[in-house]
């Protein structure tokens, strides 16, 4: 309480002084969804990377590969298409948030997004902010958040969209969008279909990728309507449907016989009434997951994991001056969750949390947040955050962001009969970030530096529980500390019809235990990747270029072990067909691994030789 | 003319085969691996491969990953045992599916299979057959079998369904016995399979989960069950069973109170065997199990062999592992030797 008395005291003081600039007009009237602006508007001091849809559509084979080659995230993926988890910024996989439309959407049985269990090319855009964000979106917002939006605009309008394409062995990837507005009313419709057998060759073997085949089904509707001059209403509501096979490794790959089921079901119910200084918003989201694994593919049993949430929001913000703002975001969970090893359990949480947002002219802006929750399963940590933005020249900028975030126990974690541990607290870090950069109109440049200091990891180990010998459970056991260095480039540039933008990201990170002062397994040091587009009339061109250094997979960091660095590009070519004011037809062609060189994310797991994808875009 | 100069060359051939076979000539060594200690490494969970670690006898020295320095390519995923018989040794990868040959003193690789393997443990050698026991799916009690392939080519031949979750195997006379330990559940059965029927003839009731078995020089059987765990719905405790082989009955019983026994190994007439943090040695007329145990050691698994305890120790399963050699005489800690990832068994060459 000392800190929230001070976090008070803190916030007054600003208000006293009576900053006169006018705070950015943030709310766009004609844009129904938020999201993008308001983390924007609460993420000063933190980097965040766009990802519109387009882009997207650049990587249409999986979320794990959109994510690989365009966001400086490591993706940990079992084979191409198989379970796929996150490293963002050194952290383990449950540290990543995935949010949906404002909601986080990790699963409760694991705490972790599954990246190949779910599809991504429906959505308008995504927004990958690297740093803690905890206080507004919860558990597991460690290492970062990774947002995924559906956009609704007001105002006369009637689009379609459908994107057909066809690749190597046997894939195809088909959407179809339609968007309708008018100055009362927005509706967007979505659906998408994939599939594809996936055996790819493993280079330097005369063996295919056997067991790897997927399909899956997308379909998403949102509708939003003005009530009066003041409130607006809309719904979202997304539901999937996949099966993936779960490739094997060398030397074998028709040992392989796994497979895995994934259902996905959100509706988000939303209520926006603003006027003068004040905005409410209630939200009520209903989310279900279910998954099934099937250990052997030609038979009928399988294990599954079902979980149901419901969550109440309501977001209350003041404009205190034309500069600052106070909002309040209170949020009621209750969350069942249960397997074929456990019965139902439900776990019911409070939050409330209070965020200050400050601009001061010519200066910069901040943001200064708190949250407190209240677990009908453990204590929570009391969390806060800090960023701040500062252009300190014309063109330049300096950001800072410090944060204590946390990550609850998993339903598995806590519950996994007989090997559960009913004791686990949350696992919390402190973290800091400092940042400059450079930005014009054709360039921008950031340089970061961070730091993550982890404590009360929760990690599955033998002997965990000393009672318990040579028996796995969890524990409240690591600290870890992570550091690095980062950096972002994008740069375009237009000479006369030629226009030219590279857009790249590097990162250098030291993820060390504590206890041991070893490096992490499966975590590479150097991360680089990159695209370089380029357009002329009626031709467009890109190339995606990634490396990936070295990886450790073993926790006395032998190299005998590792998995060496590699490099590999894809390279994109679109022709437009036919362009109007309200038709637009490209045709497009994507080879991955162009230049056919065989590598491997994980041991034994070779990914994908070189192969074509023939695409259709057309916009009517 | 020409049988002549055959005969000429078969005669001039045959005084060298004759010069070159002389006793009294030093018997050249037969690779690099002989006349040592294999120890087969499980390997990471999820993504790698198992390999094996060479120690020489005298414990001077080691070499890891010798599969892959000889043969340039990965055993597989989860290396489950190795068997040895005449020149060769077999390698099980049970994740991968996997059946190797190879000359177990190079190492070189001379047969592998994939066929008919699905989950598979452990094997045996009779009559020049490779037995290999197969869990099937792991939680599934019906589909267990034990697989039969020609030890030479490694040519499969035929199945024999089995009861649920058939682990190790060993050969007496005209049987094999395998204890059914239960795949991911729990089983408490020996089968005896007919080795010239190829059929189960009969089934011995023994304590759960029955994890090792040895045979004595008196021709009993010995099977140490480990007992159901503490996280098993109900848990039971160990059992030590001594089997008479002629008529197929337990004749001796010993109960562990509260704990649970694994790893029973014979040498030199005694039994040993882990349990709660210590080694036990017993001698097969011992009405009673040891009260002390000699050396307060334990680990992933514990091996004793002519003088020597091996202790084997997983570390946090991600990294390298180690064996702790211990003298059987003096009970002291002799040497102790980085091994793979997951060091699961000891094998003496």
């Amino acid at each position: 309480m000392i800190q929230f008395s001070r976090f008070l005291f803190f916030l007054f003081l600003f208000i006293g002084l009576n900053i006169y600039a006018q705070e950015a007009i943030i709310v766009s009237l004609d844009v129904v969804n938020l999201q993008t602006i308001k983390l924007n508007k609460h993420s000063k001091g933190y980097k965040i990377l766009a990802i519109n849809d387009s882009i997207i559509q650049h990587n249409s084979e999986s979320f794990s590969s959109l994510l690989r080659f365009n966001s400086p995230i490591y993706i940990k993926e079992y084979g191409a298409g198989g379970t796929s988890s996150a490293s963002f910024r050194g952290t383990s996989a449950s540290n990543t948030a995935v949010i949906w439309n404002g909601i986080n959407i990790n699963s409760i049985n694991n705490g972790q997004t599954g990246f190949n269990s779910l599809n991504v090319s429906l959505f308008d855009n995504i927004n990958i902010r690297s740093g803690g964000g905890s206080i507004e979106f919860g558990s597991g917002a460690i290492g970062g958040t990774i947002h995924l939006n559906d956009e609704l605009r007001f105002g006369k309008y009637v689009k379609n969209q459908l994107v057909l394409s066809v690749g190597s062995f046997e894939t195809y990837h088909n959407l179809y969008k339609f968007s309708f507005g008018s100055a009362t009313t927005a509706i967007k419709v979505g659906l998408s279909y994939n599939e594809s057998e996936n055996n790819y060759k493993w280079l330097g073997y005369n063996l295919r990728n056997e067991n790897g085949a997927y399909h899956n089904t997308d379909f998403s509707f949102s509708i939003a309507q003005k009530i009066s001059k003041f409130s607006k209403i809309s719904f979202n509501t997304s539901k999937y449907d996949g099966v993936r096979q779960f490739s094997g490794q060398l030397p074998n790959p028709l040992a392989a016989k796994e497979k895995y089921k994934d259902f996905s079901f959100r509706n988000l119910l939303n209520f926006n009434y603003q006027k003068n200084e004040s905005s409410h918003t209630l939200k009520f989201a209903y989310l279900t997951q279910e998954y099934q694994y099937f250990a052997d593919k030609d038979n009928t049993d399988f294990n599954f994991g079902k979980s149901k949430r419901f969550v109440l929001n309501y977001d209350f913000s003041y404009k205190i001056s034309s500069n600052s703002s106070i909002e309040s975001f209170s949020e009621v969970e209750s969350t069942f969750g249960k397997t074929d090893q456990m019965l139902e359990k439900n776990r019911k949480q409070f939050s409330q949390s209070l965020i200050f947002n400050q601009r001061i002219e010519n200066l910069g802006s901040f943001n200064a947040k708190v949250r407190k929750d209240f677990n009908s399963d453990y204590t929570m940590p009391f969390v806060f955050a800090l960023g701040a933005e500062v252009k300190p020249a014309r063109n330049t900028f300096v950001r800072f962001n410090g944060s204590k975030n946390y990550r609850v126990p998993s339903y598995n974690d806590l519950y996994w009969p007989s090997l559960g541990n009913e004791n686990l607290i949350p696992e919390s870090s402190l973290q800091g970030e400092i940042g400059v950069g450079y930005k014009n109109n054709n360039l921008k440049i950031d340089v970061g530096a961070f730091y993550i200091d982890a404590k009360d990891k929760i990690v599955w180990k033998p002997g965990a529980d000393p009672e318990r010998p040579g028996v796995w459970t969890p524990a409240n056991l690591d600290e870890v500390v992570n550091k690095g260095l980062e950096l972002v480039i994008n740069y375009k540039k237009n000479i006369h019809k030629h226009s030219f933008n590279l857009n790249a990201n590097y990162s250098y990170i030291i993820s060390k235990d504590k206890n041991t002062k070893q490096l992490l397994p499966y975590i590479p040091k150097h991360l680089l990747n990159g695209t370089v587009g380029y357009s002329y009339k009626k031709i467009s061109a890109f190339y995606q270029h990634l490396f990936n250094g070295e990886i450790f997979t073993t926790t006395d960091n032998l190299d005998d072990y590792s998995v060496p660095y590699f490099n590999v590009g894809n390279l994109g070519v679109n022709y437009n067909l036919l362009k109007t004011k309200a038709t637009q037809l490209d045709l497009g062609i994507k080879i991955n691994n162009l230049f056919n060189k065989p590598y491997q994310v994980l041991p034994s797991r070779p990914m994908p030789n070189r192969n074509l994808n023939l695409n259709i875009n057309y916009k009517f | 003319m020409k049988i002549s100069k055959f005969l000429l060359s078969l005669f001039l051939l045959s005084i060298i085969v004759v010069s070159c076979n002389k006793d009294d000539e030093p018997a050249l060594p037969k690779g690099d691996y002989e006349n040592g200690i294999l120890i087969a490494n499980e390997g990471p969970f999820g993504s790698g491969s198992g390999t094996v670690t060479y120690i020489s006898n005298d414990f001077s020295t080691s070499q890891n990953s010798i599969y892959k320095t000889v043969n340039s390519e990965d055993l597989g995923n989860i290396l489950q045992s190795l068997t040895f018989n005449n020149e060769s040794a077999y390698l099980i990868a049970n994740v991968s599916k996997r059946l190797v040959k190879v000359n177990r003193y190079t190492f070189e690789k001379e047969a592998a299979t994939i066929e008919n393997l699905n989950n598979p443990r452990y094997a045996a050698i009779a009559s020049g057959k490779l037995f290999v026991t197969n869990w099937g799916d792991s939680s599934d009690s019906t589909d267990d079998y034990v697989a039969i392939f020609d030890a030479e080519t490694l040519v499969y031949e035929s199945s024999i369904s089995v009861d649920f979750g058939p682990e190790k195997l060993i050969v007496l006379g005209n049987n094999i016995y395998v204890a059914h330990k239960g795949g991911h559940g729990y089983n408490n059965k020996i089968s005896v399979i007919d080795i010239t029927s190829k059929a189960v003839t009969k089934t011995i009731e023994v304590g759960d989960i029955p994890s090792s078995l040895v045979i004595d020089n008196s021709n009993n059987l010995w099977v140490l069950c480990g007992g159901k765990p503490n996280y098993a719905p109900e848990e039971t405790y160990g059992t030590l069973e001594k089997i008479n082989t002629s008529t197929y009955e337990v004749t001796t019983s010993y109960d562990f109170v509260d704990s649970h026994p694994y790893d029973l190994s014979y040498t030199n007439g005694k039994l040993y065997y882990q349990n709660s943090g210590g080694v036990y040695v017993m001698g097969t007329s011992s009405s009673t199990l040891p009260s002390a145990s000699i050396i307060a050691d334990s680990g992933y698994s514990v091996i004793a062999n002519d003088g020597y305890i091996y202790v084997t120790d997983a570390k946090d399963y991600a990294s390298s592992g180690e064996v702790r050699i211990y003298n059987l005489d003096s009970k002291q800690l002799e040497n102790t030797i980085s091994t793979g990832i997951i060091p699961g068994g000891v094998y003496f060459n």
